[in-house]
């Protein structure tokens, strides 16, 4: 149990866990002053500083001094089922995990209780998180966000699941009232509806996170997004919804990282963003997606595929499996400046079915690539023609995701045919000088991938192997074979794990 | 800069705020940070590391002398170790760790465990 019977009379000198050597006298944590003692508080939850409110009177209201307030309603009085909370999928609401106990106090008498105590402290609290899923009541989340919305407020995280077709409105007081607000992440059964007021706006807000939120009308988002004119840190995921906004227009000059995520077959993306540094495309690539200005992108992260085209009939497959593969070149296109690109699996099959795409774009400054396979068999094409296109790349990683077609070992997983036999990729000879191939599955055809770079690779540094479970006997092998292969590059270094 | 408090200290020879030890403890600490910034498991065992070595007296020191040298890196990082130890624990075993004593009236405790026995939930049996 928390507290037991017992307190005090013990020994003068309690030994701690820290230090076995010395017991230390008591009472070092003394000699802080409160402020310092409440900035120690301020990186627990507020559950965990409760806590401290029982050490002793001193301590009995140091927390709410603490000038976050955060509100999980499965830390707090319900046992969860699982010790992994539920993740969103890319595109649906999941209903939470059950409730297995239900505590003695309700949430909202908690979270109200704790309001109440708090206000002991005349500063009211900068940071307030609230996570809400099980019986949500939205009533209780418009009071408690009324009352934490006041000057000086900084950061607001809201979770809340509701059950369709309930919704929470977000209260025009937020977007009139919050100018100090730098960080507003949203998640879940919440209506956006940005009022048309002057006052409408937030000029601090660096960071802006909405998942799976709705948006009361066509041209709320881009509203919204008009009115932070400092925005950074933008991260979006579309509810997959058929009525739901389906225009986005992602214009902001001062935008750094981006994530985008979404899955509905028909809308319109326009990405201008001159100082985006990092984007991260999660999804299918419509129609009508425009990228422009990203000159100054660092790192791309693409996972894409058209989940859609399964529903097309077959006649049409082959047309729409190329005509994807050409949008996602396109898209590449736009990414030209980058210097770290990771493509998953699902990305360099779409690239392999329009392989001859007119004029793919060249990656000038492209020195890291992470190049996902999965288990197309004209692999042998978009790799080389990618390496061909990134002349000064340096660091290789070839990551391959295993999948039942592979299991007999026999079979050859990928045609390397004439694959670095000629025509070497200016950066094998020259530029690369990390190697990592990851999801090695001793397959003679990965081996032989192997080989031929070594063979050509003239700078490489080090060639790393990590494989999937092998037998001790199987290890032994595959280094031995590793070892063997001769290599171009006389500094080059074998790992393999 | 953040190190502009760091030279008024060396300028000031009678500094009774933060002692020699202290001193070589934090200074090293922003190239330490800055090298280890990116990477959390390797903060992670730094923290570790430092916890074993560094006595809780120590690290009273440690904080006071961050806050006065202005230095918010390390204290974040100093005050984060506390909380990190005393995160998710008993009552009784946060007093044993901060060497503190009840002073309470009798009932006044049994009656703030009441209130508050919510936040008891999924603590850890120490």
């Amino acid at each position: 149990m928390a507290k037991s019977k017992s307190t005090s009379k013990r020994s003068k000198k309690p030994i701690l866990k820290l230090n076995r050597k010395k017991p230390i006298a008591v009472d070092w944590i003394s000699d802080l002053p409160d402020s310092l003692l409440s900035h120690i508080l301020s990186f627990l939850t507020t559950k965990d500083a409760v806590v401290t409110s029982i050490l002793s009177s001193r301590w009995k209201t140091l927390w709410t001094l603490v000038p976050n307030l955060d509100f999980d309603d499965y830390e707090v009085g319900f046992l969860r089922i699982s010790s992994s909370l539920p993740s969103y999928s890319t595109w649906q609401r999941p209903s939470p995990l059950p409730l297995l106990k239900r505590y003695r106090f309700t949430f909202p008498h908690i979270v109200s209780r704790v309001w109440s105590l708090r206000n002991a402290n005349p500063n009211p609290p900068k940071k307030f998180r609230l996570r809400w899923q099980n019986d949500c009541d939205p009533i209780h989340v418009d009071t408690w966000l009324r009352t934490a919305i006041t000057r000086g407020f900084e950061v607001l995280d809201l979770d809340i699941y509701l059950p369709l077709p309930d919704h929470f409105i977000l209260p025009f007081t937020l977007f009139n009232h919050c100018k100090t607000l730098a960080v507003l992440k949203l998640t879940g059964s919440i209506v956006l509806d940005p009022p048309s007021s002057s006052a409408m706006g937030f000029p601090s807000l660096k960071v802006l996170h909405l998942h799976l939120v709705e948006y009361a009308n066509p041209g709320s988002f881009s509203r919204l997004l008009s009115c932070c004119p400092v925005l950074q840190d933008l991260a979006v995921q579309i509810l997959g919804n058929k009525d739901g906004e389906n225009n986005f227009k992602i214009i902001v000059p001062t935008l750094k990282r981006l994530q985008f995520c979404i899955h509905i077959p028909n809308y319109k993306l326009e990405i201008n963003a001159p100082c985006l540094e990092y984007l991260y495309f999660v999804g299918n690539i419509g129609k009508h997606v425009l990228l422009a200005n990203l000159s100054n992108l660092v790192e791309a992260v693409l996972e894409t595929s058209d989940s859609y085209l399964s529903v097309r009939c077959l006649t049409e497959l082959f047309d729409g499996f190329q005509e994807y593969g050409k949008r996602v070149w396109a898209f590449l296109r736009a990414l030209y400046n980058v210097k770290s690109l990771h493509l998953d699996s699902s990305t360099t099959e779409c690239l392999c079915n329009a392989i001859d795409f007119d004029d793919p774009p060249m990656f000038h400054k492209l020195a890291y690539l992470n190049f996902g396979y999965g288990h197309h068999c004209l692999m042998e094409n978009v790799l080389p023609l990618l390496l061909h296109q990134a002349p000064k790349l340096a660091v290789l990683i070839f990551d391959k995701k295993w999948r039942n077609c592979c299991v007999d070992e026999g079979r050859d997983c990928f045609s390397l045919e004439k694959m670095f036999c000629e025509d070497i990729p200016e950066c094998l000879s020259s530029h690369l000088r990390t190697f990592h191939f990851q999801g090695f599955h001793r397959i003679k055809d990965e081996l032989e991938l192997i080989r031929r770079i070594l063979k050509c690779a003239g700078v490489l540094k080090t060639m790393s192997v990590s494989s999937y479970p092998l037998t001790s006997e199987g290890k032994v092998y595959v280094l031995n074979e590793l070892l063997k292969f001769p290599r171009l590059s006389s500094t080059c270094r074998i790992a393999f794990n | 800069m953040k190190f502009c408090t760091v030279k008024q200290y060396f300028d000031d020879e009678n500094n009774n705020n933060v002692t020699n030890g202290i001193a070589t403890t934090v200074i090293p600490l922003p190239n330490k940070h800055l090298k280890i910034k990116a990477n959390n498991k390797e903060m992670e065992q730094y923290e570790q590391e430092l916890l074993r070595n560094v006595m809780p007296q120590e690290l009273t020191k440690l904080i006071l002398a961050a806050n006065y040298l202005n230095f918010k890196e390390a204290l974040d990082f100093f005050c984060r170790t506390v909380a990190n130890a005393i995160q998710n624990k008993s009552v009784d075993y946060v007093r044993k760790f901060f060497g503190l004593e009840s002073d309470f009236e009798p009932g006044e405790e049994e009656k703030l465990c009441k209130e508050f026995a919510w936040s008891f939930e999924g603590v850890d049996e120490d």
